[in-house]
């Protein structure tokens, strides 16, 4: 198992520089210049110039990609070219924000796809079936800035029982929350329920209903661990779609998160901003696949890593 | 004796009369003083108001402030030495000026004004914050204001240690002498004085913790959820009646305005023409609307073809109903055909050798004739996003005049270069706080890029630039509105840009607040904060 661990983490050394290169080449390529954009538009070239020299971006692109480089070893993106403040900071304020929302999302998202997903697989081709999937296919089919306005409109502005935007107590996480989980739920009920599916009609299952097993004990300990492996597979994977949704979300719940810097600073140019984040999103992706490969061993005994 | 008696009872009745007239004229004063006691009285103090801006502030330090939600911030925390009104017009701030020679200015600061810190506000921080500003290392994105200052580009390219322009004749008296005259000079000397003692030794780290002389002071800031602001009840102008300012960067303008509708917020300063019908059918808010000091235009390179012909920048000027425009937008916008808010737009718009491009499509096809392009024209319209509606009612409408435009929808980065750079025939672009009628960074032909400005056009007209050299060295404002007609008038002939329309200025509050003024940008409603009050 350690080895196994110690090879995958040197595994990502690669993935990172090559996900480090092309981003900072993308934004590199990108038209429009970053100077330009914190000086405005009266700026006059020798002015920009002067400038540039003092951010260092006159310096050889590869010049630049080593300090980058260098600094990121050390935790250390550089300061954001528009908010004249370590990256790090910015990006350590709001980290938390974006994976309370992400997480939080995610568990509703699961206390909804379990439930109606098992249920459905059990009862396929009934009207509760069919009434989940038709479920399921309005959560995918609603964009998450409508979704989120429509709660907003609802909780906010009619009942006023929910704040409409901010952070600071859980109130303020639900409605995200509720926005980014009901377009994940959508699709981990398809999931839970093809997966499902699949199960229940392999042999163990019918040796276990054989054994005179109830229907729970056979649903829920023998056939829906066995599913869980696709599911389980699929958090990884949608870690980074969440934290993608999580952009829109947060920018219409007025939420500081990271998704939102990202976004905001491709837009005005500010390469270092973007690079950090870049990089400490795919580092977070490559670690919670590692530990979701890890946990396949506890979800089925018969995974083992040597 | 009678006589004497009468005399004696008249002179008794003249002093009764004295005494009476003296006790209604002092009771008229008291009633006076009562009243005017009880008009201070209504000033409630307390409360906390909250501010919803669209955006959150790059930094709240006045020298690197370029964003507006940064301005409303910074404009509480710190004071220029001049102020502008809600009408655009200079006042005094930390200071007073006079204007002796026409290229110095002599500021003289309000003694005892006291930073949040206690320190006494002095010239030294004058000259320190200027300097501060024009310093290369600095990177401030204010430095090209200043450069007029004798002895700035010898600062600016490290062969002098201090601005010689800028003298501290005593601890508060300041001044700053230019290399020639320059009308505009005052427009920025709004800027906020910093306190040299702490801006000094924390560098770039002042932004996280600002101090300055003005109504409110900083408390906290976390970026992109809020700024808090406290009274300062030492404010030389007198304590503010607000005890407590929260700002909350709302990016999603719906989301501001329900917030503003359920009370989670009191003001809202970022306000799309959406939720104007939602502002206006709700009781309890009142939109302030003032004139704005933006301009929207349509810009031609006048060195690409086929745009370079004048006839077809008239052809197309022609071709556009801007009424129209301006009604398709619901009126919002405004139409006027002259850039900015400044003091002599409003007089030139009346002009009719300025504003001459009534919509007619006939003069449309008769100077595309001219232009030897009686076949039609093809034209290529290059827009970011936010104006692309515009783009598709410029082509619906030159359609008309048989000029057939093909819209290039690119991202704003991507747009902005190609247009800096030249690579574009007609773009759309707008101007924002123009409360000044220099000319100079749009059209002049020292203004074009790579050697800097906003001259876009990369237009160049010898007797253009003369007249705005002139007009930006005249102080005298007869002479200075003489040039600035004459150069619209050259600049209306040979249409390097087409000026569109002005967008109002809007800010939305809940009822119950009393104070607030509708100003354009960038003053705003917030320049009176400090007199803002809760309604009981």
């Amino acid at each position: 198992m350690t080895n196994y661990i110690i090879k995958r983490l040197l595994q990502m050394i690669p993935v990172v520089i090559g996900v480090s290169l092309i981003v900072f080449s993308l934004m590199h390529l990108t038209p429009g210049d970053p100077v330009q954009i914190m000086l405005g538009e009266y700026a006059q070239q020798s002015e920009i110039d002067q400038v540039r020299d003092v951010l260092g971006l006159n310096d050889p692109i590869y010049v630049q990609y080593f300090r980058f480089i260098g600094g990121a070893i050390h935790g250390d993106f550089g300061d954001s070219l528009y908010f004249r403040k370590p990256v790090m900071e910015l990006i350590s304020a709001r980290l938390g924000y974006t994976l309370t929302l992400s997480v939080v999302g995610m568990i509703i998202s699961y206390l909804i796809a379990f439930p109606v997903g098992i249920i459905s697989a059990v009862k396929q081709n009934t009207w509760v079936d069919d009434l989940g999937m038709v479920g399921a296919l309005l959560g995918v089919s609603m964009p998450n800035f409508w979704l989120g306005m429509m709660l907003i409109l609802l909780f906010s502005l009619k009942l006023g029982w929910l704040p409409a935007s901010g952070v600071g107590t859980w109130k303020h996480l639900i409605l995200p929350a509720v926005t980014v989980g009901t377009s994940g739920a959508a699709l981990t009920t398809r999931l839970v329920r093809s997966s499902m599916l699949e199960v229940i009609r392999k042999d163990f299952v019918r040796t276990a209903r054989a054994k005179g097993l109830s229907e729970k004990v056979v649903i829920y300990k023998h056939a829906l661990r066995n599913a869980l492996i696709p599911v389980i597979t699929i958090i990884g994977l949608r870690l980074g779609f969440i934290l993608g949704g999580a952009v829109i979300t947060e920018t219409i719940f007025g939420r500081p998160g990271v998704g939102r810097l990202m976004v905001d600073s491709i837009f005005r140019r500010d390469y270092l901003v973007v690079q950090g984040v870049t990089l400490i999103i795919a580092f977070s992706i490559l670690m919670a696949n590692l530990v979701i490969d890890l946990t396949y061993s506890f979800i089925d005994p018969r995974i083992r890593y040597d | 004796m009678v006589e004497e008696n009468i005399n004696a009872l008249v002179e008794g009745i003249s002093k009764e009369e004295t005494i009476l007239k003296k006790n209604i004229l002092m009771l008229i004063l008291v009633m006076a003083l009562l009243m005017s006691g009880s008009a201070v009285s209504f000033a409630k103090t307390g409360g906390t108001i909250r501010i919803g801006i669209g955006s959150d502030a790059t930094s709240l330090d006045p020298r690197y402030v370029t964003s507006t939600a940064g301005m409303y911030i910074s404009s509480q925390i710190f004071d220029g030495l001049i102020e502008l009104n809600k009408d655009i017009q200079f006042e005094p701030g930390l200071a007073t000026y006079e204007n002796p020679e026409p290229t110095l200015y002599v500021f003289h600061l309000e003694e005892g004004v006291k930073y949040h810190d206690g320190h006494e506000l002095t010239a030294e921080d004058v000259k320190y914050t200027f300097e501060s500003v024009l310093n290369p290392e600095n990177a401030s994105p204010k430095s090209g204001n200043y450069k007029q200052i004798v002895g700035a580009e010898e600062f600016i390219s490290g062969e002098a240690d201090e601005v010689v322009g800028i003298k501290i004749i005593d601890d508060y008296t300041v001044s700053f002498e230019l290399k020639e005259p320059f009308a505009p000079f005052l427009v920025n000397m709004n800027l906020g004085i910093v306190p040299k003692h702490i801006a000094e030794k924390a560098g770039k780290d002042f932004a996280d913790n600002p101090v300055g002389t003005g109504p409110f002071k900083f408390v906290s800031r976390i970026i992109e959820q809020e700024t808090v602001l406290e009274a300062n009840d030492e404010y030389f102008e007198g304590r503010p009646n607000i005890d407590k300012v929260v700002y909350r960067p709302l990016p999603e303008s719906a989301v501001g305005v329900i917030e503003l509708e359920t009370g989670n917020i009191d003001v809202l300063m970022s306000i799309t023409e959406d939720d104007l019908v939602n502002i206006e059918n709700n009781s309890d808010l009142v939109l302030a609307s003032a004139s704005g000091t933006n301009y929207q235009y349509i810009g031609f390179n006048v060195t690409n073809e086929p745009v370079d012909n004048k006839y077809l920048r008239k052809a197309i000027a022609y071709a556009l109903d801007k009424q129209a425009i301006t009604d398709y937008f619901e009126g919002v916008r405004t139409y006027v055909p002259l850039p900015g808010g400044h003091y002599l737009a409003k007089e030139m718009a009346k002009s009719s050798a300025i504003n001459k491009y009534e919509y007619s499509l006939n003069n449309a096809k008769a100077m595309l004739s001219k232009a030897g392009l009686a076949g039609g024209a093809d034209v290529v319209i290059k827009t970011s996003s936010g104006r692309k509606e515009l783009a598709e009612i410029m082509k619906e409408m030159l359609a008309e005049a048989n000029i057939n435009a093909e819209i290039e929808l690119l991202e704003w980065g991507t747009f902005y270069k190609d247009v800096k750079e030249g690579q574009a025939q007609i773009y759309l672009l707008g101007w924002y706080g123009i409360i000044d009628p220099d000319g100079y960074w749009f059209f002049h032909s020292e203004m074009t890029p790579p050697k800097g400005g906003a001259n876009r056009m990369y237009y160049s007209n010898p007797k253009v630039d003369t007249l705005i050299e002139k007009g930006r060295a005249s102080l005298d404002p007869k002479m200075r509105e003489i040039y600035t007609k004459e150069t619209y008038k050259l600049l209306t002939d040979d249409v390097p840009m087409i000026f569109l329309y002005s967008k109002p200025d809007l800010a939305a509050y809940r009822k119950g607040i009393v104070g607030f003024e509708p100003a354009p940008y960038p003053v705003t409603i917030l320049a009176n904060l400090k007199d803002v009050y809760f309604e009981d």
